[in-house]
């Protein structure tokens, strides 16, 4: 079942160089529990893509359909409540309130909600305990390491059961140990609720956890490789040599 | 865990974080709380008998700018507190907040923060008022002035500060609907570029200065703000050393005052059938307070509801004038000394009917100060010829007089013999004293010169609260700025450090980014208010140099304390951001 939908997205800026098309005419799928990564070397519009898939951004021209539901014809207001309900979100600076703690850092989606405290207590004891974060829930952002910072995040971006999930570089600040933590416990939060990943990132090693790999260059999609496909891991290398070295 | 909660909680660790802001919105309210207390006070203001007109006119322009502060002030520390929460806002409307909610939540923080600040604000402005009062009734000596409890004041503040915050909160929070989440998310880091002006400055600098790249790409950051916040700190400097520079002249200028418009010691008028006394009485007054009077003259005068009518021969011969009056003609005196300051009407009377249906014709004016300013005289003057001025003394519609003009020996000891003098007035004229200072009192130049010195006294006291708040501010200004480059800074020295640029190789970028922070206000400021002080003094008995030596001496100490304490902020910044 497909769960996004985006068809020509076209994205530009203006600079002083003139107008740079960031997004060129994109089309992209994804099913329902799938998790896709968007790789590609830097400036070549992967945070752009994210930004205009989940709304942050609007696109110049194109489609995004989630779930059936036209998101670039929704309302602002409309396109909030949809983000709340439907996806989460992880970022390489993990964009946590130093002014909250752990635990209402990861409650914030269900705080929004305004969801109960019964089931804000049910889902921060499943969701941490997932994540493996129980015993820093009392803790200040500023007193855990980046690791457990991004695991915070990843804890705040499923409490709330999300369809989506979008992922804009999250293992950009960690050491190599992390990552292969941070990324492995975002696999199996996401198998374990069926929630589907779109992940930009120019780290190959990551996109190596995911099902589906696209590369983004000049604007579009030059690329794409699918886990079952045979030297998987090897594809993924010759994509980094296609893309000039940009990716590591 | 509800959202008011969380917000609750978020509005208390900022304010903790931004409590200077707090500080500097209460101390703006206050200052203005106890201007208004003293001009919604009519003692203060309206009765001459307590506070000279001269005194209480000083209280104008220092509330006027406080105000002034107050408008601008709230809209610049909120937009420091806003721009401070935006990628925190930024978070929120990525998981889903909607901007209503957001732009709500800011306005309400706004709202309390304000509420608080004014609530305090008012309570301190009570308690400061307080102690200005007594500052004005023990130490400036302007007695009769009482501290009562009045809404005046406090209802004007609340308006004032209540309008100024509640547009600002509303402005700026409805700014909040405008920006995408991602530039809120990036706020904190958002790269920009080095304009055509700043790459000069920039090549200048490492090329011909001491300074070197790393130095200058400390100061070259959010340039857009900065200019804002130059502009703004270099009008307030301006401003204040202007008020410095003015402050003195004017000061002197009130000295001034006392030469010219206060030719003789003492003046009174027997005119309105009042003041009778004898020079006999006078004289042996002065000789009971000790006083010797060396001139003792008098000349004769007559005057209507608008003019003061001169015989010409009388007036030549006392004060060596040279006016040629011929019958039917008159000739307009203005007294006054046109560089005085105030913008005086030298229009001429072209021609005045008299009530026995003569008309007689102006032949010109003259600007020159023949005797003290006394209530009994009427605003214009008139010198006449004799013949026209004794017709005009006999008719009983004009009234006529003499004036009694007297020089002691020793003018400044004889605040007794002029008590004694005004008691003896009142006796004769059966009055109350309040009703014989306002309109027949004697002038003297002793009264007008101890109202030079309090005002003298009073304009300092005032203005110096205003410079203080002024210089203040602009530290503040300069200050919030560096504190909220605090994180940039952090990763910028983690980076050269990491590079192998050691501490005093960044503790010297630090200062030399300070120094440029806060010593090039000072000396746009100087070089613009020396101009101002050279304009504006011109036309004040040619008082610019003594305005330009107080408000440069001000501006050379302000850059010399700047220049020495930017190596001891600069190490209290280094220790921040290591």
């Amino acid at each position: 079942m497909c769960i996004l939908r985006a068809e020509h997205l076209c994205k530009s800026y203006s600079s002083s160089e003139g107008i740079l098309n960031i997004l060129d005419h994109v089309c992209f799928q994804m099913k329902q529990g799938e998790k896709v990564a968007v790789v590609g070397p830097s400036g070549s519009g992967k945070t752009t893509f994210l930004h205009t898939l989940c709304g942050i951004d609007r696109p110049d021209f194109g489609i995004i359909q989630i779930q059936d539901e036209e998101l670039s014809e929704m309302s602002d207001d409309a396109l909030s409540l949809f983000r709340r309900k439907y996806f989460g979100m992880i970022f390489q600076d993990f964009q946590l309130l130093e002014s909250l703690n752990v635990k209402e850092n990861i409650l914030l989606p269900l705080i929004l909600a305004g969801r109960g405290e019964g089931e804000q207590k049910r889902c921060l004891q499943q969701v941490t305990s997932a994540v493996g974060i129980e015993k820093l829930l009392d803790k200040g952002i500023t007193e855990i390491s980046g690791g457990q910072k991004q695991r915070v995040a990843i804890a705040r971006a499923f409490i709330h059961r999300p369809a989506l999930i979008f992922a804009d570089e999250p293992t950009g600040n960690l050491d190599r140990k992390a990552t292969t933590d941070v990324i492995k416990c975002m696999i199996e939060m996401s198998d374990n609720y069926q929630t589907s990943e779109l992940i930009v990132t120019h780290d190959l090693y990551i996109a190596s956890f995911c099902d589906r790999v696209l590369m983004l260059k000049d604007g579009n999609f030059t690329g794409e490789i699918y886990k079952q496909e045979k030297d998987f891991e090897k594809k993924i290398m010759s994509l980094m040599f296609q893309s000039g070295g940009g990716c590591e | 865990m509800t959202f008011s909660a969380i917000a609750k909680k978020m509005m208390i660790f900022h304010f903790s974080k931004y409590k200077l802001i707090f500080f500097c919105n209460l101390f703006v309210a206050v200052l203005f709380f106890c201007y208004a207390s003293i001009f919604t006070n009519q003692d203060f203001m309206e009765n001459d008998l307590i506070v000279d007109s001269m005194i209480s006119s000083n209280i104008i322009f220092p509330s006027f700018l406080s105000a002034l502060f107050l408008i601008l002030f709230l809209p610049f520390s909120y937009s420091v507190f806003l721009s401070a929460r935006k990628r925190e806002y930024g978070v929120l409307l990525c998981l889903g907040m909607r901007r209503k909610e957001a732009v709500h939540a800011l306005m309400l923080e706004g709202l309390t923060v304000s509420v608080l600040a004014l609530m305090v604000a008012l309570a301190v402005g009570t308690v400061l008022s307080i102690l200005f009062y007594g500052f004005i009734r023990y130490a400036l000596g302007i007695g009769g002035v009482m501290w009562r409890f009045d809404l005046k004041p406090y209802w004007i503040t609340v308006l004032l500060y209540g309008l100024t915050a509640f547009v600002t909160i509303f402005i700026q929070g409805s700014l909040m609907y405008f920006p995408k989440i991602d530039q809120l998310l990036k706020t904190p880091f958002k790269a920009e570029k080095k304009g055509k002006i700043l790459r000069f400055l920039a090549h200048i600098s490492v090329n011909f200065g001491k300074s070197d790249a790393i130095a200058f790409s400390f100061l070259v950051r959010h340039k857009r703000q900065w200019s804002i916040r130059y502009m703004i700190g270099i009008i307030m400097l301006t401003t204040a050393i202007v008020l410095i520079g003015l402050c003195a002249a004017i000061s002197q200028a009130f000295y001034c005052d006392v030469e010219r418009y206060s030719p003789y010691d003492v003046l009174y008028t027997d005119v309105f059938d009042v003041n009778h006394i004898t020079e006999t009485e006078v004289r042996e007054l002065a000789n009971k307070y000790h006083v010797t009077i060396t001139e003792y003259s008098q000349i004769s005068f007559a005057r209507d509801h608008t003019f003061n009518y001169y015989p010409v021969s009388k007036i030549n011969e006392k004060f060596g004038c040279k006016y040629q009056v011929n019958q039917g003609q008159f000739l307009n005196l203005f007294p006054y000394d046109p560089l005085d300051g105030y913008n005086r009407d030298f229009t001429s009377v072209s021609h005045v009917k008299l009530e026995n249906g003569l008309t007689l014709k102006t032949i010109g004016s003259d600007i020159r100060i023949l005797f003290n300013q006394n209530p009994t005289f009427a605003e214009y003057n008139l010198i006449l010829n004799d013949v026209d001025f004794k017709q005009l003394a006999e008719e009983s519609t004009y009234w006529s007089g003499k004036i009694y003009m007297l020089r002691l020996n020793d003018w400044k000891k004889s605040a007794d013999f002029l008590n004694g003098l005004q008691s003896r007035l009142q006796e004769h004229n059966n009055v109350s004293e309040q009703d014989q200072y306002i309109y027949y009192a004697a002038s003297s130049r002793l009264q007008r010169y101890r109202q030079a010195q309090t005002s003298s006294r009073f304009l300092i006291f005032v203005m110096s609260y205003m410079i203080g708040l002024l210089c203040f501010v602009q530290w503040a200004l300069v200050h919030f700025g560096v504190l909220s480059e605090t994180d940039e800074m952090k990763r910028s020295v983690h980076s050269l450090r990491l590079v192998g640029v050691t501490r005093v190789e960044i503790f010297s970028y630090l200062r030399f980014k300070n120094k440029m922070r806060f010593l090039p206000q000072i000396v746009v400021s100087f070089t613009i208010a020396m101009i101002i002080i050279c304009l504006v003094l011109h036309r004040l008995y040619h008082l610019e140099v003594l305005g330009c030596t107080v408000g440069g001496g001000f501006a050379i100490l302000l850059f010399s304390l700047t220049y020495i304490s930017t190596k001891r902020y600069s190490q209290s910044e280094s220790k921040r951001i290591s």
